[in-house]
């Protein structure tokens, strides 16, 4: 009788982080359409390929790169949807709403007149199996889901360093694009 | 008979002897026992040449084959070797592909999250607040 509830205690979990994948999910399919907004799917196989790509790199066999890399190897999937010359702060509120917070600790919430981003996380066992950062402005709107089993020190990793490999590379590019 | 016999067997022996001589030679030296080594000698060349004919041929025809096959081989290698140097570029391509991709998500990341750790820097300048206490605290530790 014990063994029964505990596996439908587990189940009913399931099913709630289930609908809370769903949630996003149906933010995600609902603007997949729209025109205004951009997508990006990383799927696992991409982040193997980039974690492949670290490790063939021979240029980049410093600390940093290692530390990437591991970085890499727990992340599952990213999400990320976004548009620009939107009313962000809209989408903001909409994401808000449908995301049900109980699954979410807020992690960083900065908000001013013109913008509001905010970093929240879905821990389990003690690992943070997604971040999900949501960011709207008077001229922009992202949402980004990174999916994955990593630590809060990974996070801190992320926020800290800025000379990663491949990250100068990236934004020389974005400077160029600009 | 036996002059006519002599006769080619000279023609032979000063190498003057048709195809047609030599073929009648033999059957004379065969039905004759007057020169038997001669005799050996002929069904010898005879045997010589059956030989000949049986093992150098096929051994003709058998390499012909497989130096087409080697031909083959050869260009099917070629090729594996080219497409796998062709696959491996692409496939390189691709994971640095995902890489920028990767590295362009971080970067989303880390810039937002600046947002946040750049207005914490305020904090690290209260720490001047206690200064004018540590200093009046020196000067009474001086007295």
């Amino acid at each position: 009788m014990r063994k029964l509830l505990t596996l439908v205690v587990l189940l009913t979990l399931s099913g709630t982080v289930r609908a809370q994948d769903d949630a996003i999910v149906k933010f995600f399919s609902k603007y997949m359409e729209d025109d205004r907004f951009s997508r990006v799917f990383i799927s696992p196989k991409m982040m193997q390929m980039a974690g492949g790509f670290l490790k063939s790199d021979a240029a980049t066999a410093d600390p940093d790169s290692k530390d990437l890399g591991e970085l890499i190897a727990k992340v599952r999937g990213i999400r990320i949807l976004s548009a620009e010359k939107v009313n962000g702060k809209t989408f903001y509120d909409e994401a808000m709403s449908t995301l049900s917070k109980h699954k979410y600790e807020d992690l960083m919430d900065v908000a001013d007149k013109d913008s509001n981003t905010k970093f929240m996380v879905r821990e389990e066992n003690g690992l943070v199996e997604e971040l999900l950062m949501l960011s709207g402005t008077r001229e922009s709107f992202t949402l980004l889901s990174m999916l994955g089993n990593f630590t809060y020190k990974d996070l801190n990793m992320l926020a800290d360093k800025t000379n990663m490999p491949g990250m100068d590379e990236y934004n020389k590019g974005k400077k160029k694009n600009n | 008979m036996k002059d006519r016999l002599t006769e080619l067997l000279d023609k032979y022996w000063q190498g003057e002897s048709s195809l047609p001589e030599e073929n009648e030679l033999r059957i004379l030296l065969k039905e004759t026992d007057s020169y038997p080594e001669l005799n050996e000698f002929f069904s010898g060349i005879d045997q010589l040449a059956q030989m000949d004919m049986g093992t150098i041929q096929p051994e003709k025809s058998r390499r012909s084959v497989f130096g087409f096959f080697l031909k083959i081989a050869a260009v099917f290698i070629g090729l594996v070797i080219i497409g796998g140097l062709i696959y491996s570029d692409y496939h390189h391509r691709q994971q640095e592909k995902a890489f920028l991709q990767v590295m362009e998500a971080f970067a989303l990341i880390q810039t937002n999250m600046e947002k946040g750790t750049t207005e914490l820097h305020i904090m690290s300048e209260m720490h001047h607040l206690n200064k004018a206490h540590e200093l009046f605290n020196r000067n009474e530790l001086k007295e």
